[in-house]
C-alpha cells in the first residue's frame, strides 16, 4: 500500500515543503515540536488543505491542485488517532468503537473484526464505560481502536502517546505494534520521541522547518551523523539491529548478534530469535591499538577506523567499521594524537554499556 | 469629569422636570385627537405654550390619574369614568361641563365596492357571516366599543356577532385593521373614519341606539394657574367651531 | 380555594398552547440559525444578526403592527399565503403563537448559539475522519453536545412566549377563546377600575403556571446535562 506526498502550505511561521514516499509499515515522521508535522498528517486527512501538491493514498490521489482534486475528509478513509483521543464525551466506549465501524466500516469488507480489535487493544472490559471514566492510556486505546474500526486504509497517528506518562507509554506501544502485524495497517506515525520512533518505526522521514531532511530506514536515518543535530539524540551513536541468540539466566546476561559480532549484556525476559535495536552511545566507547585483556568489559570488537572528525574541540568522534557495522567512540584530541588514530587504522573497540530499546518484536 | 456629567445630568433633569411642572397636562381620550390638535394651536396662538396633552383610553387614563398622574384636566369620552373620578375625589364637580357628542360609523375598506347597507340588523351579520371579522374596540374599556356594543345589542344582534368580533385595545388599532383591509367591518367614530382615503363609511348608528357619547372635561383635584382658563377656552365659541369642523355633534 | 372560573381556566389552557406551540415550531429554526451564526462566516451575517434582535430592542407593540403589515390576511406575505394556501393566521390562536415565537426567537438563538460556539470542533474533525458527513456530524456530535443549550433555550423562550402581550394585542387582537391568553385577560382587567380582584388572580394564576413551567423545564434540563456528563 503506497503513499504519496508532495505539498505546500505556508503556515505563517513556515512553509512546509514537504515530499516523500512509503509502502507500507509504520513509517514515522520524526522532527522537533514544530517542524510541521502534525500540519503534514492533517493534510493527509484532508483536514488542512494544501496550498499546492499532490498526495496519493494507495493509489487513489486524494489531493491534486492542478487537477482540482480534493476528497472530503470523511471520503478519504484514513484513519485518525489524536494526540488528546478526542472520544465522544456523549457516548459511551462501545458507542465510540462502533461511531466510525458503523459509517464505513461495515458495507466496505475491509473493516477488521470488532473483537479483534478489542481484544489486540485489550479493552474489552471498558465498553460500556463512560469515557470521562477512563485513564490517559485507556483512552488512548479506545482512541486507535475506534480508528481502526472505521475500516481505514491507513492509520495516522498524531503524537498518540506524547500526553502520557512513560508508563502508559511502555503499555500502549506494544499494543501499537500489534496492530501492524495482526491488521496490516499502512501507519504514518508522527512524533518527537527517538524512543517511540525507534521502538516502532520501520522507515523514517526526518523533517526539520517544515522541509523533509531524510527519508529512509530508520537505522539509516539515525546513524547519520550530519543528522545528529536534526534528530536530537545529543550525543553521537549508533543504532544497531541485533537478534538475541542466547541467554545465560545463571548471569542474567543475553548475547545478541549483529553484523559485527556478539553482544553481551545484563538483560533478563528476552526470549532467543527477538530482533531489537540497540543504541551505542559514542561516550561509552572507548579505543584500544592492541586487544586488552583481563578487563571488565565485556564487549570488545575489532574494527577498522573509517573516520575521524577533528574539529579542534577537545573531544573527538571516531567512526568504526565493525564487521560492516558502524561505531562511534568519542575519545580526547589527546588520545587520538598520542594512539596515532586515523582512518584505516586497526583498533579494537571497547564498548561499556548497551541500551537496548525496550524490544518490540518486530518482522 | 465625572463630577461634571452628574451636574450636567441634574440641570437638564431638573429643567425638564420643571418644564413638566409648569406644562399644563391635559388627558385627553384617544378620539378628541382630530379637535384637539386645532385646540392645542389656538391656545398657543393666546401666547401661552406650556401645554401637554396625552392621549389614552378614557377607561386607562382615569386609571393613572386615579393612580396619581399629574393630570390638571381631563377629557373623557365617557361619563362613568368622570363619575369615578369624581367619586374618587379626583375630580372638581363644580369644573364639568358636557362639551359635545360624537356617532358611531360602520366602516369597511376603502377597496371593498358595492356594499350597502339597508338595514343594520340584517346586513351586520350578513357581511360577517363568511369568516370576516367586526374589529372594535374591546367594551370593557374602551369608551367606542362599550358604546358599539350598546347599539349592537339595542339592534339585538350583539350575541349573533360576539363570537366574530376582533377586541382592540384602543379605537385606533380597530381602524388600522380596517384600513388594512384585515377585516371587512368595524365600528369606530365617525370622527376617526371622516376624509380617510383609506376606509368607506357605510353607515352613521343613529344615536339613540346608544348612550350618548358624551364628551365631557373636568378639572382634577391637582390645580394648575391656568385650568379654569383652559377649562373655559375648551367651552368657548371658537372652540365649539373646531369641534364641529372636526365632525363632533356640538348643541346649538 | 381556588376555583377558576370558565374564563380564568381559558386564559390558562390557552398561555400553555399558544407558547408551547411558539416554542415547538420556531425550535428547529431556532437551531439552524444559531448554528449558521456560529458555524459561518458569510457577507451579511451581521446584518442577519442584527435583524434577529429586532424583537429585543423595538418595543412589542411594533413588532406586532410588523407582523400585522407582513403577515395579515391583508399583509404583504400573508395576503400571498392566503390566497394561494388559503390559510392565515390572522385573528386566531395560530396568530397568537406567531407572536409569541417571534418575541421568543432572538433569546433562543442567542442560548443555542453561545453553547454551540463552545462545542470543541476538534470532536466534530474527529467524526469526519471516521467517515460522518458533515449533516451526520451536526445530528450526531453538534446536535447531542449542544442539548443542554438547547434546554436553555428553549426555557427562555417558553417564559418569553408566556408573558408575551404587546405584540399579540396588536396583531391579533383580542379574540374570545382565541387570543385571551393570561397576559391579555390580566391587560383587559387592569383597565377596568374595579376589577382588581380579578387582576390579582390573574397574576397569581400566572405566577403559578410560570413556577410549574420553570420546574419542568429543570428537571428535564438535569436530565439532559447527566446524559453528556463528562463535558
Amino acid at each position: 500500500m503506497s503513499l504519496s506526498v508532495d505539498i505546500r502550505k505556508n503556515l505563517g511561521a513556515f512553509t512546509v515543503d514537504a515530499r516523500f514516499a512509503c509502502a507500507g509499515g509504520i513509517t514515522a515522521l520524526f522532527g522537533k515540536s514544530g517542524a510541521g508535522k502534525t500540519s503534514i498528517v492533517q493534510m493527509m486527512a484532508g483536514l488542512i488543505r494544501p496550498q499546492n501538491g499532490r498526495i496519493e493514498i494507495g493509489g487513489e490521489t486524494v489531493f491534486d491542485s492542478a487537477k482540482n482534486i480534493d476528497i472530503p475528509v470523511h471520503q478519504r478513509r484514513v484513519g485518525y488517532v489524536f494526540q488528546d483521543a478526542r472520544l465522544f464525551p456523549h457516548m459511551s466506549v462501545r458507542r465510540n468503537l462502533d461511531y466510525g465501524r458503523r459509517r464505513r466500516g461495515d458495507g466496505t469488507g475491509s473493516s477488521p473484526a470488532f473483537d479483534d480489535v478489542i481484544d489486540v487493544l485489550g479493552i474489552g472490559t471498558l465498553l460500556d464505560r463512560r469515557t470521562h471514566l477512563l485513564s490517559g492510556g485507556e483512552r488512548q486505546r479506545v482512541a486507535i481502536g475506534r480508528a481502526l474500526l472505521s475500516a481505514p486504509r491507513i492509520l495516522l497517528m498524531d503524537e498518540p502517546l506524547a500526553s502520557l506518562d512513560a508508563g502508559r507509554k511502555a503499555e500502549i506501544i506494544p499494543f501499537i505494534a500489534r496492530i501492524q502485524d495482526q491488521f496490516r495497517l499502512p501507519i504514518v506515525y508522527v512524533s518527537h520521541s527517538v524512543d517511540e520512533v525507534l521502538q516502532l518505526a520501520d522507515t523514517m522521514v526526518l523533517l526539520a522547518d517544515g522541509g523533509v531532511a531524510a527519508v529512509g530506514p530508520v537505522e539509516d536515518v539515525m546513524n547519520r551523523p550530519d543528522l545528529v543535530r536534526i534528530t536530537g539524540t545529543g550525543d553521537a551513536g549508533t543504532v544497531i539491529p541485533a537478534r538475541v541468540t542466547d541467554t545465560d539466566a545463571e548471569f542474567g546476561i543475553a548475547t545478541l548478534t549483529f553484523a559485527g559480532g556478539d553482544f553481551r549484556v545484563p538483560a533478563a525476559g528476552l526470549e532467543t530469535g527477538r530482533r531489537l535495536r540497540l543504541r551505542v552511545r559514542a561516550r561509552d566507547v572507548s579505543l584500544a591499538l592492541k586487544k586488552p585483556e583481563d578487563v571488565s568489559v565485556l564487549n570488545i570488537f575489532e574494527g577498522t577506523v573509517t573516520s575521524v572528525s577533528n574539529s579542534g574541540r577537545p573531544q573527538t568522534d571516531v567512526s568504526i567499521d565493525v564487521g560492516g557495522a558502524i561505531i562511534w567512540s568519542q575519545i580526547t584530541r589527546k588520545s587520538l594524537s598520542e594512539l596515532e588514530i586515523a582512518p584505516g587504522k586497526k583498533v579494537f573497540a571497547m564498548v561499556k554499556a548497551v541500551a537496548i530499546d525496550d524490544p518490540v518484536a518486530h518482522p | 469629569m465625572r463630577l461634571i456629567h452628574i451636574s450636567l445630568f441634574l440641570l437638564c433633569f431638573t429643567q425638564t422636570m420643571s418644564a413638566i411642572a409648569a406644562s399644563l397636562t391635559v388627558y385627553a381620550a384617544a378620539s378628541t385627537v382630530s379637535a384637539m390638535k386645532p385646540i392645542e394651536k389656538l391656545w398657543s396662538e393666546t401666547g401661552k405654550r406650556n401645554l401637554r396633552v396625552v392621549y389614552g383610553s378614557s377607561g386607562a387614563l382615569a386609571r393613572q390619574i386615579s393612580a396619581g398622574a399629574p393630570a390638571h384636566v381631563y377629557f373623557s369620552a365617557n361619563r362613568i369614568w368622570v363619575d369615578y373620578l369624581v367619586d374618587e375625589k379626583l375630580a372638581r364637580p363644580e369644573s364639568r361641563k358636557t362639551v359635545m357628542e360624537n356617532r358611531l360609523a360602520l366602516i369597511a375598506p376603502a377597496s371593498a365596492k358595492g356594499i350597502s347597507i339597508a338595514s343594520l340588523a340584517r346586513d351586520v351579520p350578513r357581511l360577517l357571516k363568511d369568516g370576516g371579522r367586526l374589529a372594535m374596540g374591546d367594551p370593557r374599556h374602551v369608551p367606542a366599543g362599550h358604546y358599539a356594543k350598546e347599539a349592537l345589542t339595542s339592534l339585538g344582534i350583539w350575541s349573533a356577532v360576539a363570537a366574530t368580533t376582533a377586541r382592540t385595545r384602543n379605537v385606533r388599532l380597530a381602524l388600522a385593521l380596517v384600513q388594512r383591509g384585515e377585516v371587512p367591518l368595524s365600528i369606530v367614530y365617525r370622527t376617526d373614519a371622516l376624509g380617510d382615503p383609506l376606509v368607506r363609511i357605510l353607515d352613521i348608528l343613529p344615536g339613540d341606539l346608544h348612550s350618548p357619547v358624551e364628551y365631557q372635561v373636568v378639572g382634577t383635584a391637582t390645580r394648575h394657574p391656568d385650568s379654569d382658563a383652559f377649562l373655559a377656552f375648551l367651552t368657548s365659541d371658537d372652540a365649539l367651531a373646531l369641534y364641529r369642523a372636526a365632525g363632533f355633534v356640538v348643541p346649538e | 380555594m381556588f376555583d377558576l372560573s370558565p374564563a380564568e381556566f381559558e386564559a390558562v389552557l390557552l398561555s400553555l398552547k399558544v407558547s408551547l406551540w411558539a416554542v415547538g415550531v420556531s425550535l428547529p429554526l431556532g437551531i439552524a440559525t444559531a448554528w449558521v451564526l456560529a458555524r459561518l462566516e458569510f457577507p451579511g451575517k451581521t446584518l442577519l444578526d442584527a435583524l434577529i434582535h429586532v424583537p429585543l430592542v423595538v418595543p412589542p407593540v411594533v413588532v406586532g403592527y410588523l407582523l400585522l403589515l407582513l403577515l395579515g390576511r391583508n399583509g404583504y406575505v400573508g395576503g400571498w399565503l392566503y390566497e394561494t394556501f388559503g390559510i392565515t393566521v390572522a385573528f386566531s390562536w395560530q396568530g397568537a403563537a406567531v407572536a409569541a415565537a417571534v418575541m421568543a426567537f432572538p433569546l433562543m438563538v442567542r442560548a443555542i448559539r453561545l453553547s454551540i460556539e463552545a462545542i470543541d470542533t476538534r470532536l466534530e474533525q474527529a467524526a469526519r475522519t471516521l467517515g460522518a458527513r458533515p449533516i451526520d456530524v451536526f445530528f450526531s456530535i453538534t446536535l447531542p453536545l449542544t442539548g443542554s443549550g438547547i434546554v436553555v433555550g428553549v426555557i427562555l423562550a417558553f417564559a418569553r412566549a408566556l408573558g408575551e402581550f404587546g405584540a399579540t394585542i396588536t396583531f391579533v387582537s383580542a379574540i374570545p377563546g382565541e387570543t385571551t391568553t393570561l397576559p391579555v385577560s390580566l391587560y383587559t382587567l387592569a383597565q377596568i377600575p374595579g376589577e382588581e380582584s380579578g387582576a390579582i388572580r390573574l397574576v397569581v394564576l400566572s405566577l403559578i403556571v410560570a413556577f410549574g413551567a420553570m420546574f419542568a423545564a429543570e428537571i428535564i434540563a438535569r436530565r439532559v446535562r447527566k446524559r453528556i456528563a463528562g463535558t
